[in-house]
C-alpha cells in the first residue's frame, strides 16, 4: 500500500490509535517508505512537545467545591425541562417505568431480609408487588414523561424513582438502611421482568435488551455515536434530544455489544433463564461478594463458553433461585432455616463470621461504594437515618462524605477498601466461577515489608491470590507437538484446615517457546529511579540484570535505552541491533540517577521510540525498570495506566520491573499492579531478576495466546458448594469479563496461573433437589474451560480439562499442592478469614516444609522464613 | 466521589472555561457534574469515568451556551490570559519557555482542533473516547488532530532540523 506523508491515518498510527488490520496495514506501509518513517518521527516529535507543553500548563485554583446548596432544589432545576413525549420513545417509556418499578422491588429484597428473619412472607408480597407494579407504574404518564425526561441526567432519576417508591410499597416498614438500589436496578429488572419490550425494541443489534440497557447511563450522559461534523449542532439539542434521537437513530450504545462476543451464537433459552434467575439473587450479589458480583457473567459464560457441561443445571438452577428468595441469601444469611438446609456443612464458625460480616463488612461496603446514592436518597426522600441525618436536619454533603470516611477508616485502615472474603457459593445458583489469568505479586511485598518490621500487615494488605501466583510451581507445560497453548495442572485433596471439604488447586501452565523459535524483538528499555542516595544500589542491581539480559538476546533483535530521570526524560541509545553488544553495554554503564522522576514523559517517550521502531509479528516490549519508589500524583498514575493500555492493544508491551520496592503505595508500579495493564515482577534477588528477565529473554515474551478467560464449571453431582480462595478485590472482573479484548488477557510463554476452590462436597451434604432429579451423576467433579485466541489468528478456541476426585488425602498429595495450601493457609490466618477452619501458623509450617520439595530459586525458604516471622510476631 | 472530584476538578474546570470562557460560571458547570455523578450507579461510570465527566461536562456547557448566549468556545488568544507563566529556576526555564510558546501556536488553531488536541494530549483521551465526547466522528477527530499537528509540525520543521539526536522531553 502507497500511503502519502499526509495521511491521517498517519497521525494515528504515530499516536497509538489504530488497531488490528488497519495498524498492521499503515505499519508495513511506514516500514517500507522512509518518507513516511520520517513523518512519523515528526509527528512522534510534535506530540512529545504537545503533551509535555499542555502537561505543564498550570491547573486552574480549585476551590472546594460548594455541594451546600439544597440538593432538591438544584436538581429541580435541572429537571424543569420540557417534557416531549414522542411516539418513538415508548418502549424506553415502559423500560425506564419497569426499571422504576423494579428498582421498587429491590428495594424491597433488599430491605425484608434485614428486618425479619423470615423470608418467606416477605418473598410473596415481592412476588405480588412484581405482578402489579409494572401495571401501575406503565399507564402513569406523569410519571413516563418525568423518567424520559430525567434519564439524561442522573442526577434527576432520583427524585423520581423515590416518588416511585413511596407510592409503591406503603404495606412495606420504612426502610433502615438507605440502600440505594438505584445503580442495578434498570439491569437486572430488565432481565428479570421486561420481555414485551424486548420484542418492541427498534435496536438494531438484535442484543437482548437487559445487555443494551447496562450502559444507558452513557447514553443518558450524552455519549453519541453521532457523526455530525459541527459540534455547534450537538450544542443546540438538549440532552433529553440527544439521548432520543441517538436511541432512535443508533441504538443504544453498546459497551459489550459491539465486541464479537455478542455476535456469537448464544441459546435463548440459557439466556433468558439464567438472566431472569440472576435478577433477584444478583443484586445481593452485589452487594454480598465480589466473585458474586460476576453474576453478568453467568450469562455470558454460557454464551462464551458454549454448551454447559453439566446439562439441564443452568435452567434449574436459575429457576429456583427467583422463588424461594435468593441463593445467595442462603449462602450470606445464615439465620435463615432454608439456608441450613440448603449448604448444611458449613462450619459453624464460619456461619458465625459470616454474620458478623453482614455487619462489618457489608455496611461499610455499602457507604463506600454507595454512599453517593445513599445521600442522594437522602436527601430525596428526606428519609432520616440514624448515622446521616441530624435531629432532622440534613447536614452538607461534605460532612456527610467526611463522617462517612472516617467510620471507614476507623474500620480497617484507610489504604485498603475491602475486607470480606469470598463466600461459599451454592453450586445450583452458582454453577461456575471465573478467575483472572494474570495475577500479580504486590501483595507478597506488603506482607513481607510488614512481616519484616516485625508487624503483622493490615487484613486487607494480604490477598491471597497474589501470594498464592507470587511463588513458582513445577507445571508441566504443554508437550512440543501440542498445538494448544495450555496444560492444566488439577489436584484434589482434602482441604488440610477444614478435612471434611476438598481443596482443588486449578493451574494452567502457558507453552514454552525455545529461545530460537522466538520471533525477532524491539526492546526498549526504561530505566528510572528515585533519589541519587538511596537509588544508587537499585540503580546498579538494575543494570546489572539489564546487562545479564541483554547479553542473552538474538542477533534479530534491537535496543533502546532511555531514562526519565529528574525533570527529563533522554534517549541514551537510539534503537541498536543487539549484535551491537558493546555499544548497548556503554550505553547501560553510562546511565546515572539524577533524582525522582516527576511525571510519565519517561513512558511516553519510551513508547514513541518503540513505536518508531515497531517489528509487525515481532516481539515489541517497554521495559520499565524502576526502584518504585517514585510517587507521583493520581491523575499522572491513570493518565499513565491509559496510555499502557493504549500501546498494549495496538501491539507494544509493558513489563515493569521493581527492584528492591520497599512501598509501592501511591506509585506507578501499584496502578500497572492493579490495573493489570502490563505485567509486573518484583525484584528482590539478582535470582530474581534472572528468573523475570532471562527466562523472558529465552522466549518468555513470545505471546501464545491472548483474549484468555478461564471459566470453571463444576458438577452438582459431585459439588455442593464452592469457595473461591482469593481475588475478592478482583472488582474489575466483571468488566474485563464483558471486554473482547484486553491488555492483560496477552498471555505469554511459560505463563502460570493458580487458583484454589475449597468444595464442599455432595456426599456429606444433604444432596439437593436438583442434584437428585435432573442432573446426571457424572464422575467429574469439575470442568476447566479455557477460551483464547491464537496470537496470529482470530477465531475464538477452548480447551477443556476435568477433574475427577479420586479421594486423594492431603498427605499424599503433590509438594506443589501442599505448598499452595500453606500459602493460602498463611493468607487466611493475617487475614483472619472465617473460613481458615482449624488452620494455625503452626499447620502452615508443617505443610510448607511438606511441600517445600525441590525450591528452584530459593523462594519456598523464603516463605517459610514469613512464616516462621509471623509467628514470632504473634507470640 | 472523593478521589473523583480530587483528581478532575481542576482538568475539567480548566476544560469548561474554554468552553464558556468564564470561570465562575465554569465552576457551577463543574459542580453540576459531579453533582450529576452522585448519582450515576458506580457501574455505569466504572472505568470510563474520565470519559464520562468531560462529556457530562461538555454537555452542561452547551446548555449554558444555549440558554444565556455566553459560549466562547476555545478562543484564540485564550491561551495568554489563561496560563500562568512561573518562573522556573535552572535549566527547567528554557523547557517552561518552550512549552510557552508551544501553549502560544495551540492558541492560533481553529477552535475545533484546539479541543481535540487538549483532550487528546492534556488529558489522554484516545480518538475514540474524543469521538464519543465531542460527538465527532473517530475519523472526524483523527482528521482535526492530524490537520493541527501538521501545522504545528509546520511550525518546527526547521528548528527540529536542528535538533541534536538525543530527544529531550521535560514534563
Amino acid at each position: 500500500m502507497k500511503m502519502q506523508p499526509d495521511d491521517p491515518r498517519l497521525t494515528a498510527f504515530a499516536l497509538g490509535e489504530l488497531e488490528g488490520e488497519e495498524h498492521a496495514r499503515v505499519a508495513a506501509a511506514v516500514a517500507a517508505q522512509p518518507d513516511l518513517q520520517a513523518a512519523v518521527a515528526e509527528i512522534n516529535f510534535a506530540a512529545s512537545h504537545l503533551s509535555a507543553a499542555l502537561a505543564a500548563e498550570s491547573l486552574p485554583e480549585v476551590e472546594p467545591l460548594d455541594l451546600r446548596k439544597p440538593l432538591p432544589e438544584r436538581v429541580h432545576r435541572l429537571a424543569r425541562r420540557p417534557a416531549r413525549a414522542h411516539l418513538f420513545q415508548f418502549p424506553y417509556v415502559a423500560i425506564g417505568s419497569l426499571a422504576a418499578a423494579c428498582f421498587a422491588i429491590m428495594f424491597l429484597l433488599i430491605n425484608q431480609p434485614e428486618q425479619n428473619n423470615q423470608p418467606a412472607p416477605a418473598l410473596a408480597q415481592t412476588e405480588s408487588t412484581r405482578q402489579t407494579l409494572p401495571q401501575h407504574a406503565t399507564p402513569d404518564d406523569a410519571i413516563d414523561v418525568e423518567l424520559v425526561d430525567a434519564a439524561p441526567a442522573a442526577a434527576e432519576l432520583s427524585p423520581t424513582t423515590t416518588t416511585l417508591l413511596a407510592d409503591a410499597t406503603p404495606p412495606t416498614p420504612a426502610p433502615q438502611v438507605p440502600v440505594p438500589t438505584l445503580p442495578p436496578a434498570p439491569v437486572f429488572s430488565l432481565a428479570a421482568s421486561t420481555p414485551a419490550p424486548i420484542t418492541e425494541n427498534p435496536n438494531p443489534t438484535g442484543v437482548p435488551v437487559h445487555q443494551t440497557l447496562v450502559p444507558a447511563a452513557e447514553v443518558a450522559a450524552g455519549i453519541s455515536r453521532d457523526e455530525r461534523p459541527d459540534p455547534a449542532g450537538q450544542a443546540a439539542g438538549t440532552p433529553t434530544e440527544a439521548m432520543g434521537n441517538q436511541l432512535a437513530e443508533n441504538g443504544p450504545t453498546l459497551r459489550r455489544g459491539a465486541s464479537g462476543e455478542a455476535a456469537l451464537p448464544s441459546t435463548p433459552s440459557t439466556d433468558g433463564a439464567l438472566a431472569a434467575g440472576d435478577a433477584n439473587a444478583g443484586y445481593y450479589q452485589d452487594l454480598l461478594g465480589d466473585e458474586a458480583r460476576s453474576n453478568d457473567h453467568l450469562r455470558l459464560t454460557f454464551r462464551e463458553f458454549g454448551t454447559p457441561r453439566y446439562p439441564g443445571r443452568p435452567a434449574t438452577a436459575a429457576r429456583p433461585e427467583s422463588a424461594p428468595g435468593g441463593s445467595m441469601a442462603l449462602a450470606n444469611n445464615p439465620t435463615t432455616p432454608d439456608t441450613a438446609a440448603a449448604t448444611p456443612s458449613l462450619p459453624a464458625d464460619g456461619e458465625r463470621s459470616r454474620e458478623l460480616d453482614i455487619k462489618r463488612d457489608i455496611a461499610p461496603r455499602l457507604r463506600s461504594h454507595y454512599e453517593e446514592s445513599a445521600i442522594e436518597m437522602l436527601r430525596g426522600t428526606e428519609e432520616q437515618s440514624g448515622t446521616l441525618a441530624r435531629g432532622g436536619a440534613i447536614p452538607d454533603l461534605e460532612t456527610q462524605l467526611r463522617e462517612l470516611q472516617q467510620a471507614d477508616d476507623g474500620l480497617e485502615g484507610a489504604v485498603h477498601d475491602f475486607v470480606r472474603d469470598n463466600a461459599f457459593e451454592s453450586v445450583t445458583s452458582h454453577p461456575t466461577s471465573v478467575f483472572p489469568v494474570v495475577v500479580d505479586a504486590a501483595s507478597l511485598v506488603n506482607v513481607r515489608r510488614s512481616l519484616l518490621a516485625g508487624e503483622l500487615p493490615a487484613r486487607d494488605a494480604v490477598r491471597i491470590d497474589e501470594l498464592l501466583n507470587s511463588q513458582t510451581y513445577d507445571y508441566v507445560p504443554p508437550t512440543e507437538s501440542s498445538t494448544e497453548p495450555f496444560a492444566a495442572a488439577l489436584e484434589v485433596a482434602s482441604a488440610p484446615w477444614a478435612p471434611e471439604h476438598r481443596l482443588v488447586r486449578v493451574g494452567l501452565k502457558a507453552r514454552e517457546v525455545a529461545p530460537e523459535a522466538r520471533p525477532a524483538a524491539n526492546f526498549v528499555l526504561l530505566i528510572e529511579t528515585a533519589t541519587p542516595n538511596a537509588a544508587s544500589s537499585q540503580l546498579s542491581a538494575i543494570k546489572d540484570a539489564l546487562r545479564a539480559f541483554v547479553a542473552e538476546l538474538g542477533a534479530g533483535d534491537k535496543v533502546a535505552i532511555t531514562v526519565h530521570s529528574g525533570t527529563a526524560a533522554s534517549l541514551v541509545l537510539p534503537t541498536t541491533s543487539a549484535r551491537d553488544r558493546d555499544t548497548i553495554l556503554a550505553a547501560l554503564d553510562s546511565v546515572e540517577a539524577t533524582g525522582a522522576a516527576t511525571g510519565t514523559t519517561g513512558l511516553q517517550l519510551a513508547y514513541d521510540i518503540a513505536r518508531a521502531h515497531f517489528v509487525p509479528d515481532g516481539i515489541n516490549r517497554v521495559i520499565f525498570a524502576s526502584d518504585g519508589d517514585t510517587r507521583i500524583g493520581e491523575a499522572r498514575r491513570e493518565a499513565a495506566v491509559q496510555l499502557i493500555d493504549r500501546q498494549a492493544r495496538t501491539g507494544i508491551a509493558l513489563s515493569a520491573l521493581g527492584f528492591g520496592v520497599r512501598d509501592i503505595r501511591d506509585s506507578l508500579l501499584e496502578s500497572i499492579a492493579h490495573r493489570g495493564s502490563g505485567e509486573i515482577a518484583f525484584i528482590d534477588t539478582p535470582a530474581d531478576a534472572s528468573r523475570v528477565l532471562n527466562q523472558r529473554a529465552h522466549g518468555g515474551f513470545t505471546t501464545v495466546a491472548r483474549n484468555v478467560k478461564v471459566q470453571v464449571e463444576f458438577n452438582p453431582a459431585r459439588v455442593s458448594a464452592w469457595r473461591l480462595i482469593g481475588y475478592e478485590d478482583r472488582v474489575f472482573l466483571r468488566e474485563d469479563f464483558d471486554r473482547e479484548s484486553l491488555s492483560a488477557d496477552v498471555i505469554g510463554a511459560g505463563h502460570t496461573v493458580t487458583a484454589l476452590f475449597e468444595i464442599v462436597p455432595v456426599a456429606s451434604a444433604s444432596p439437593t433437589p436438583a442434584a437428585d432429579s435432573l442432573v446426571p451423576s457424572d464422575a467429574e467433579m469439575l470442568t476447566v474451560k479455557v477460551r483464547y485466541r491464537a496470537p496470529d489468528d482470530a477465531t475464538l478456541r477452548l480447551q477443556q480439562f476435568s477433574l475427577t476426585d479420586s479421594a486423594q488425602t492431603f498427605a499424599a498429595a503433590s509438594a506443589d499442592f501442599k505448598f499452595a495450601s500453606a500459602v493460602a493457609g498463611l493468607g487466611m490466618i493475617l487475614r483472619e478469614s472465617p473460613h481458615r477452619g482449624t488452620a494455625t501458623l503452626a499447620d502452615v509450617a508443617s505443610w510448607a516444609t511438606a511441600g517445600r520439595g525441590f525450591d528452584r530459586d530459593g523462594s519456598r525458604a523464603a516463605f517459610l522464613g514469613l512464616v516462621e516471622r509471623a509467628r514470632a510476631i504473634v507470640q | 466521589m472523593r478521589s473523583a472530584v480530587e483528581q478532575y476538578q481542576a482538568a475539567l474546570l480548566r476544560y469548561a472555561t474554554r468552553l464558556v470562557g468564564d470561570a465562575d460560571r465554569a465552576r457551577d458547570i463543574v459542580q453540576d457534574t459531579f453533582l450529576r455523578l452522585l448519582s450515576q450507579p458506580v457501574a455505569a461510570v466504572e472505568g470510563h469515568l474520565a470519559e464520562w465527566l468531560f462529556t457530562v461536562c461538555r454537555n452542561r456547557a452547551f446548555d449554558v451556551h444555549r440558554k444565556e448566549g455566553r459560549m466562547k468556545y476555545f478562543d484564540e488568544g485564550e491561551v495568554e490570559r489563561v496560563t500562568a507563566h512561573e518562573p522556573r529556576p535552572g535549566s527547567a526555564m528554557e523547557a517552561a519557555e518552550t512549552n510557552a510558546a508551544v501553549l502560544r501556536l495551540i492558541g492560533h488553531l481553529p477552535h475545533n482542533q484546539q479541543e481535540v488536541i487538549r483532550l487528546k494530549f492534556q488529558n489522554g483521551f484516545s480518538y475514540k473516547e474524543i469521538s464519543r465526547i465531542t460527538s465527532l466522528s473517530i475519523g472526524n477527530v483523527g482528521f482535526l488532530i492530524h490537520t493541527a499537528i501538521k501545522s504545528l509540525r509546520r511550525e518546527w520543521t526547521t528548528s527540529a532540523a536542528d535538533q541534536p539526536r538525543k530527544l529531550s522531553v521535560h514534563p
